[in-house]
């Protein structure tokens, strides 16, 4: 949103805005890989650093963060939308959420790493045009990392991107 | 799809939702809140089944306390569209005196909007409910299917979601267990806004800034439309400029300053806007995971 801001400072760009604005195209893309690799920490900071996350969003986040040894803010906790989720420290079901930049319309879904949520995962990846399987560097490709990356190409995704964390 | 705009790629899918839903539930019913997400529902219902008439009927679930604009706003437009209103209120819990002062908010809306909202379900024997909640609105929505399975009680769980693979939706139930529908669950408050002035939709009037008399308590604007919203020793509501960025129940509603009184100027309003649409909701905050508690319980 506050990417869009910088267009808006005179009243009369308004019309080119949303001129732009019905010219955008929609990507549906997904996160993949192991539990723990940091698929919902990315998500987390990729909405954090697009500015697409409103205070009040950040003061809820930052309050809970404490004591979670996850830095000042734990950016999971932005997707992690359950209460169980956020006890376990774990995602259990697929979170979907929007941002936007200058060009594009953005849907996300933030999917879980956990084995036996693979079926969620599946959910997630479905409407996705595009998966990225993220690897911590520590442990390198997990048998989840592999499954995912299959399951991905079973669903007909073509886009696949490796981060490696 | 491909050589859609974001825009008309949400009003297809959400078309597509509303026809699989008439085509595969036996009594579906649309969940009218009379809100912005409501008005946008019924122009989606129109354009789905057009020439032929919406196929299904509108429940309202008046709790009581809305704002008189909603109300007359809901009489107008319904009649205008020619679609068949359904109001259902717990008058009971009314009796008993329920107000979000007397009984907590908690309570309240469990009484006043959950039950009611159950009840109406019941007394109609619908299968199905179409609402216009949207996943960008709250966090437990995020997780929320399209077709979101409830049991025999009406509740969610969370935890047990059931898969839903590309555009094919899951809509076998057994009796007495009934779905949840949402339309608009990839749409944005900002599609929404695009949406309402590419298409000329009709809103209520509160949402559009306007002078109106408001209790001013730090950042927080209160309206006074019930007379037993209880006011500080020697305070006098102050005529404000202010307009709804959602509309609720008046006791538990919020408004913010603005000086938006177009469609244009809200959408503007809303690209530098910092906090998030539900933040005037008092219900929303009441207690740790709010939502996803009552949305177990069988609130919408």
């Amino acid at each position: 949103m506050a990417a869009a801001s910088v267009l808006l400072e005179a009243d009369e760009v308004l019309p080119s805005f949303l001129e732009l604005e019905q010219q955008k195209d929609l990507l549906r893309f997904t996160t993949a890989g192991s539990v723990d690799d940091g698929k919902s920490t990315l998500i987390g900071r990729l909405l954090y650093d697009s500015r697409n996350v409103y205070e009040d969003q950040l003061e809820s986040v930052t309050k809970a963060s404490v004591g979670r040894n996850a830095g000042a803010i734990d950016f999971s906790l932005l997707t992690d939308g359950l209460r169980a989720e956020r006890e376990q420290g774990i995602t259990i079901d697929v979170a979907y959420r929007y941002f936007a930049t200058p060009r594009r319309k953005f849907i996300i879904a933030d999917t879980p790493g956990h084995e036996q949520y693979t079926r969620n995962m599946v959910t997630g990846a479905s409407t996705a045009e595009l998966a990225i399987v993220l690897v911590d560097a520590r442990k390198g490709l997990l048998p989840q990392s592999r499954r995912h990356a299959y399951i991905s190409s079973l669903l007909g995704l073509r886009h696949l991107v490796v981060a490696i964390n | 799809m491909r050589n859609f705009t974001h825009l008309r790629q949400l009003e297809a899918e959400s078309i597509h939702i509303m026809r699989e839903v008439v085509a595969e539930c036996q009594r579906p019913v649309l969940l009218y809140s009379i809100g912005k997400d409501s008005s946008v529902l019924l122009r989606l219902a129109q354009k789905a089944f057009y020439p032929g008439q919406i196929p299904f009927p509108l429940l309202h679930i008046d709790t009581g306390y809305k704002f008189k604009e909603m109300i007359e706003f809901r009489d107008r437009y319904t009649a205008e569209l020619g679609v068949k209103l359904i109001v259902h209120t717990n008058t009971t819990a009314l009796r008993d005196g329920a107000t979000p002062f007397a009984w907590g908010t908690q309570r309240c809306c469990g009484a006043l909007k959950t039950q009611a909202l159950l009840d109406g379900l019941r007394a109609g024997a619908f299968d199905a409910a179409m609402g216009g909640a949207r996943r960008d609105e709250e966090r437990s929505r995020a997780k929320e299917r399209v077709f979101s399975f409830r049991d025999t009680k009406g509740q969610w769980d969370p935890r047990n979601q059931r898969p839903e693979l590309w555009n094919l939706f899951n809509t076998r139930i057994h009796s007495g267990e009934s779905l949840r529908v949402f339309p608009l669950s990839n749409w944005t408050e900002m599609d929404v806004w695009q949406y309402i002035l590419v298409e000329n939709i009709p809103i209520v009037p509160l949402y559009f800034a306007k002078e109106r008399p408001m209790l001013v308590r730090g950042d927080s604007l209160l309206p006074i439309e019930q007379p037993f919203v209880p006011r500080l020793p020697g305070e006098q509501p102050r005529m404000v400029k202010c307009r709804m960025r959602s509309l609720g129940c008046s006791p538990c509603t919020g408004a913010i300053y603005s000086d938006a009184d177009t469609v244009q100027k809200i959408i503007e309003e809303l690209v530098t806007m910092r906090r998030s649409e539900r933040q005037n909701r008092v219900i929303d905050h009441d207690q740790d995971g709010s939502m996803e508690i009552k949305k177990q319980e069988g609130y919408f």
